[in-house]
């Protein structure tokens, strides 16, 4: 039952979590603190962006906050979210690695279905249905390796909402595309989000792309991680890629990377 | 239309023999006539006896492999899956895969008798070492980043293994039969010259030699080459079609 979406206020409450990874170093063990007591809420339908350096411990972060790691300390809170345990949906970092090379794209956006005993005939249904509402024009009986790689991208992102999720976690779900499929997949991926309304959260190495799905920009310190700076994103709504031309995209976009440069740097 | 490009090599390989031959420049005992060769290999087929060696030289390979995957698919996977499994039993592995099949035997007839079974079981030996490496290897090498999407996908513990690992070890297993399937032909030909049978290839070939029957040690010789090359089309086949994925 999806209870979430639509609802006013904090669906999301990360709240003072802390986690640290034992490392072997010359033999010993060593703690490193990844996370620091990061504390941030996300809206119900809202799209966060987390920006900040390379290995500063994002991944850490979603992971945490989809269930699959326990934090040290903190807590993270869910509302009005599936009390079974909320759904989440999640677009990974390198969709070549990510999807299965041995089923076709249908099969692949379908597989979070086939783990659940979904069967045969209600999954191709369903997988229709969504890449119709989608607009995604996919060829869904050819294998990864035949398609390109925003194709691939957008596969990977129908198998995240195929199952109706609740919050949709994506981790630098774009870094692996060129610049021209880059600016495509964000266009579609941002007007994905504005159609259903889904509360997202993306990590990003990419200030642009960061700012332009974001209503809500957090910048990330290296590790241990911590929360620099907020920044609140008004652009209007459906985005559109000339926005980024703007001289109030600029605005943000100086603003993040002072904030950047400062935490970073 | 184009004309079909049939490969040169096997007309010159024949055009050889035919020369040499009929010059008489090799003694025919070791090179009989190509046109005798093909009446015997004609002859033995539509007769039944040589057909009756080669089902008899195929049940027993294909048993054997057969057995094999069920034995050495799943303890590999359980191997590549287990770190435990693969300290305590790894070495061992590599230990018995190191042993030729023939140093075996003399074991296995003892065992066992000089019947099929010793056939089968020593195939059984060989093959399943060789698919467990395979599966292993295949099992160890899955990708992380899979696994770890099917984990947050909310795939069990048998889910990761059986819809992911497998599937990614596949293409690694499959090299592992077809290994597997050169290896049980010749160590059945073999064993079928050592060992007590009244078929077989390998029986027919040995027993031509015997009686200096040199036309007949080809038919035999041939038709099992044809198997070898048969069974690699087949594999050839059932990998263009089913793991034409692998590696892309």
């Amino acid at each position: 039952m999806p209870v979430s979406t639509g609802q006013v206020g904090a669906l999301l409450g990360v709240e003072a979590v802390s986690k640290s990874f034992t490392r072997l170093v010359d033999g010993q063990t060593q703690g490193v603190k990844v996370l620091d007591a990061i504390d941030f809420e996300v809206k119900a339908g809202s799209t966060t962006s987390l920006f900040g350096p390379n290995g500063c411990g994002k991944t850490t972060l979603l992971n945490t906050i989809a269930g699959l790691l326990a934090p040290d300390a903190g807590r993270v809170r869910y509302c009005g979210l599936d009390p079974e345990g909320p759904r989440f949906g999640f677009v990974f970092q390198n969709y070549r690695e990510s999807l299965f090379p041995w089923l076709t794209a249908s099969d692949n956006i379908a597989f979070p279905l086939a783990l659940r005993g979904v069967g045969r005939r209600e999954r191709t249904s369903r997988v229709r249905e969504l890449t119709e509402s989608l607009e995604m024009a996919l060829p869904l009986d050819l294998y990864p390796y035949q398609l390109s790689g925003g194709q691939l991208q957008m596969v990977a992102i129908a198998r995240a909402l195929i199952t109706d999720p609740e919050i949709l976690l994506l981790d630098e779900p774009f870094s692996a595309l060129d610049y021209q499929a880059r600016l495509q997949t964000q266009l579609r991926v941002s007007g994905i989000l504005e159609k259903v309304k889904l509360t997202a959260l993306i990590v990003s190495h990419d200030p642009d792309e960061a700012i332009f799905l974001a209503d809500d920009l957090l910048v990330v310190t290296n590790i241990p991680a911590r929360v620099a700076s907020r920044i609140h994103v008004r652009l209007d709504r459906p985005r559109s890629l000339d926005m980024m031309e703007s001289a109030e995209f600029l605005g943000y976009r100086n603003s993040v990377l002072k904030s950047f440069r400062e935490v970073a740097l | 239309m184009r004309r079909k490009n049939w490969p040169l090599g096997p007309a010159i390989v024949l055009l050889a023999w035919v020369v040499l031959y009929w010059g008489g420049l090799v003694n025919p005992l070791l090179l009989p006539s190509p046109w005798e060769v093909f009446l015997r290999l004609s002859r033995g087929l539509f007769s039944r006896d040589l057909l009756r060696d080669l089902g008899a030289t195929v049940y027993r390979a294909g048993a054997g492999i057969l057995l094999a995957s069920l034995i050495g698919i799943p303890l590999g996977a359980f191997m590549g899956a287990s770190q435990r499994f693969q300290r305590h039993f790894g070495g061992l592995v590599d230990f018995f895969r190191s042993i030729p099949a023939t140093a075996m035997l003399p074991l296995f007839m003892v065992a066992f008798g000089i019947g099929d079974q010793t056939r089968i079981l020593l195939v059984v030996f060989c093959t399943s070492l060789i698919m467990i490496v395979n599966t292993h290897a295949g099992v160890r090498n899955v990708s992380r980043a899979r696994l770890m999407a099917a984990r947050a996908m909310g795939a069990t513990r048998w889910q990761s293994l059986s819809r992911v690992a497998v599937m990614d070890a596949l293409p690694q297993v499959f090299t592992g039969f077809r290994v597997s399937v050169s290896l049980s032909l010749i160590i059945v030909v073999v064993t079928e010259m050592l060992i007590g049978t009244s078929m077989g290839l390998g029986h027919r070939i040995y027993e031509a030699q015997l009686i200096y029957n040199s036309v007949e040690m080809f038919a035999a010789i041939i038709l099992t080459g044809c198997l070898g090359a048969g069974l690699n089309l087949i594999l050839d086949f059932v990998e263009k079609r089913h793991l034409h994925w692998a590696g892309r």
